[in-house]
């Protein structure tokens, strides 16, 4: 290596590892080349003698102890940070949780509704009496409901599995200061999953409004009035 | 020898080096070279970490003909913390010579 290229890489190597004058140690490496070429050796043997500008400008990069201990320093607050962080979140996560399992108590107790309509099952009385036209409608349309709420269940979960994984995968990259790619806190499904999920969350939705509003008409028809419950004495 | 052991030491010995008189980066890079098995390349971050540490200070001064040189000089800081990790790390040194003796 001549003299020109050994300078030429160490100042491209400072600058790269953000070293501050980065021209003034490339000057006493100049001069260190004086010295001795002054002294008859040669420019190849000087740089050799230097050692690689590469490990060289990471000597200047590295500041030594003083900065490492600064870094432990951060990362005991980065910890203690992170910690404090963590309990709101984990309150978030449970309440979200809690949510998600009452869509599901929700959906199920719909669809057991909607069975006992159709089916004419009256369990413990708790069916109140109504024509069977009306009754299969509403069944129907409660079991609409039911899947409508199964499907808006799997999104909860699947939302709040998301959070917890882009918040872990954060974590990871302030604690090791590695550069993973942050991850999306919106629900990641396979695009066919995802289509097939939508398209059910539209049917149900439309399959209960339709039946709400023909059951309620056949219902109200039925018994002469608008209040139609008055009529049968549901809640008598 | 790794360079990161001997990193510490070789301050050690440029601080040595200025007690005695001022210096200019060749002439402690010729110094510290010809004693230990380094790269000569390698005392100059030694000598920018002093610096920005505060144990040493720079001045330049004309020489006949050449460029001004740079001259490193210690400071009262420098003074103290080379008499003290001195004798630290000559007991140190000692401690560590009886453990691979025995």
């Amino acid at each position: 290596m001549t003299k020109k290229e050994y300078l030429e890489q160490l100042e491209g190597e400072l600058n790269r590892l953000n070293v501050g004058d980065a021209e003034e140690i490339v000057s006493e490496y100049e001069q260190h080349f004086a010295f001795k070429l002054a002294d008859g050796h040669s420019e190849e043997e000087i740089a050799v003698r230097l050692g690689d500008p590469s490990a060289i400008a990471a000597q200047f990069a590295d500041d030594g102890t003083k900065q490492k201990t600064g870094k432990t320093g951060k990362k005991v607050a980065r910890v203690v940070w992170l910690t404090l962080l963590a309990m709101p979140e984990a309150l978030f996560d449970i309440v979200f949780a809690a949510f998600g399992v009452v869509i599901f108590g929700a959906a199920v107790a719909f669809g057991a509704a909607g069975v006992c309509l159709i089916g004419r099952l009256n369990v413990a009385g708790l069916i109140p009496p109504m024509p069977y036209s009306g009754a299969i409608l509403l069944g129907v349309c409660l079991l609409a409901l039911a899947a409508l709420f199964f499907v808006l269940g799997i999104y909860c979960f699947a939302f709040l599995r998301q959070l917890v994984r882009a918040s872990v995968r954060w974590r990871t990259n302030v604690l090791s200061e590695s550069a993973l790619p942050l991850l999306p806190a919106s629900p990641q499904f396979q695009p066919k999953r995802r289509r097939i999920l939508r398209a059910a969350l539209l049917i149900a939705l439309a399959v209960f409004g339709v039946l709400f509003v023909i059951g309620y008409a056949v219902l109200a028809l039925n018994a002469g009035a608008l209040e139609f419950w008055h009529v049968y004495g549901w809640f008598v | 020898m790794n360079t990161q052991y001997k990193k510490g030491v070789l301050e050690l010995c440029v601080l040595s080096l200025l007690t005695r008189h001022d210096c200019y980066g060749y002439e402690i890079a010729e110094y510290l070279s010809s004693r230990i098995d380094i790269a000569d390349g390698t005392v100059y971050p030694i000598l920018r970490k002093l610096k920005s540490d505060g144990l040493v200070t720079t001045y330049l001064s004309e020489e006949s003909g050449g460029p001004p040189r740079k001259y490193y000089s210690l400071t009262e800081l420098g003074k103290d913390s080379y008499m003290a990790e001195r004798s630290e790390y000559l007991i140190f040194a000692k401690t560590i010579a009886s453990i691979l003796e025995e």
